[in-house]
């Protein structure tokens, strides 16, 4: 190894190589002091989190409890538009049956459909096939369209202890439409000077309230 | 960028930063503050240095901003066009490199001297002790102290010449 130094040169070299080493041992030392000062405000960090993580995990305990609670208590929101109006008629019919209507019982079915066993009426529901249970209720439209004077023979003809029946208000209120009509027919042949022989009783039955009692063995037709 | 990784990438340039520092400022003391003031930005911005391609050039550049806001701050009017002599990266490192080639051509030297002379030579020279100190510490007399110094000298100028061409 040769050098144009003079040995005067070696020595600063060799002392500012020193100072170097010196310098460097120094700023180590100082990077080890931040590296622990930046860990332990890390770990300050992580101590920060740790604590904080205690009483959000128990708030959201909480939070999830109420909600299931909630959930429990309020009547179960339905799923889509289509749901809803389903639902709404089903218990508007129960209602209208005389039973309770499906707001007053959650609908239990719906949430656990797997663990929840089918009531007596739904099995018997399922037996009977579909053709039935969907079938138009044909005769009740058929009464609404069956004439007054009809549906007059038809009482009269099935009435047989006409003594002691007793009426619905829906049968007097026919009995009574048709009779008024034959009493007026009546009462129209007679200033005809038609024969007398049907006048006889005009008030044959008496109404009273909702029911009536009425012998129909005094009416004259 | 790990303490480990900062400490073996950008520890090693303090020789070169302080040696820039030096020039600029014209003061070690000065350089000394400004290379430590580097060293707390770039720890700072630790994490960004591992996508830094040329750490070396990144380095000294830091070091020489600092100086020149040194510079300003010490000369209010002063313009950096009218600083002539900053040294490049490169004159650094053949610095910094020429340095340590005749540190460790003196150590070599001194290791072939006797262990008395290697002794007095180091405190005196590179410690750069007081005579009274090196007496005491050595338990020698004065006079013994610099004729062990006087020997020692001269004994490494002949190696010195004998290592030249």
């Amino acid at each position: 190894m040769k050098t144009d130094s003079s040995i005067e040169e070696l020595f600063e070299a060799a002392k500012r190589h020193e100072k170097d080493q010196q310098r460097q041992q120094r700023l180590s030392d100082m990077i080890d002091q931040w590296a622990t000062s930046s860990s332990e405000a890390r770990g300050g960090d992580n101590e920060r989190r740790k604590s904080l993580w205690v009483p959000l995990s128990v708030a959201a305990s909480i939070l999830l409890m109420v909600s299931i609670g909630l959930r429990a208590l309020l009547p179960q929101a339905p799923s889509d538009g289509g749901a809803l109006v389903a639902e709404v008629g089903s218990d508007t019919a129960a209602t209208k049956e005389g039973q309770l209507p499906a707001e007053s019982k959650p609908n239990v079915e719906k949430q656990h459909p797997a663990t929840t066993r089918p009531t007596r009426e739904n099995r018997l529901l399922a037996e009977i096939p579909a053709e039935e249970t969907t079938r138009p209720n044909v005769q009740s439209d058929e009464a609404d369209t069956i004439p007054q004077q009809e549906m007059a023979e038809t009482l009269l003809a099935q009435n047989d202890d006409p003594e002691t029946r007793t009426a619905t208000m829906d049968e007097t209120k026919v009995y009574e439409r048709t009779s008024n009509r034959l009493i007026g027919k009546s009462n129209r042949a007679a200033n005809n000077g038609r024969s007398d022989d049907t006048q006889a009783p005009l008030m044959a039955f008496t109404s009273t309230g909702t029911s009536a009692t009425y012998d129909l063995a005094k009416i004259n037709f | 960028m790990t303490t480990d990784s900062f400490k073996k990438n950008i520890l090693p340039l303090q020789s070169h930063m302080q040696l820039l520092a030096e020039r600029m400022l014209g003061d070690v003391a000065d350089a000394e503050d400004a290379v430590q003031e580097v060293f707390v930005h770039l720890w700072e911005q630790r994490e960004k240095l591992d996508k830094v391609v040329n750490l070396r050039s990144y380095v000294m550049q830091s070091t020489r901003t600092r100086c020149i806001d040194t510079i300003r701050q010490r000369r209010k009017s002063s313009n950096i066009d009218d600083m002539q002599d900053i040294p490049t990266d490169d004159q650094v490192a053949e610095e910094v490199e020429l340095v340590e080639r005749r540190s460790a051509m003196l150590h070599n030297m001194l290791d072939d001297l006797p262990e008395k002379q290697r002794t007095v030579v180091r405190m005196r020279y590179l410690e750069e002790r007081e005579v009274t100190q090196i007496e005491k510490s050595l338990n020698m007399s004065s006079a013994n102290v610099y004729t062990t110094l006087s020997r020692a000298l001269q004994t490494l100028r002949d190696k010195l010449k004998k290592n030249e061409p």
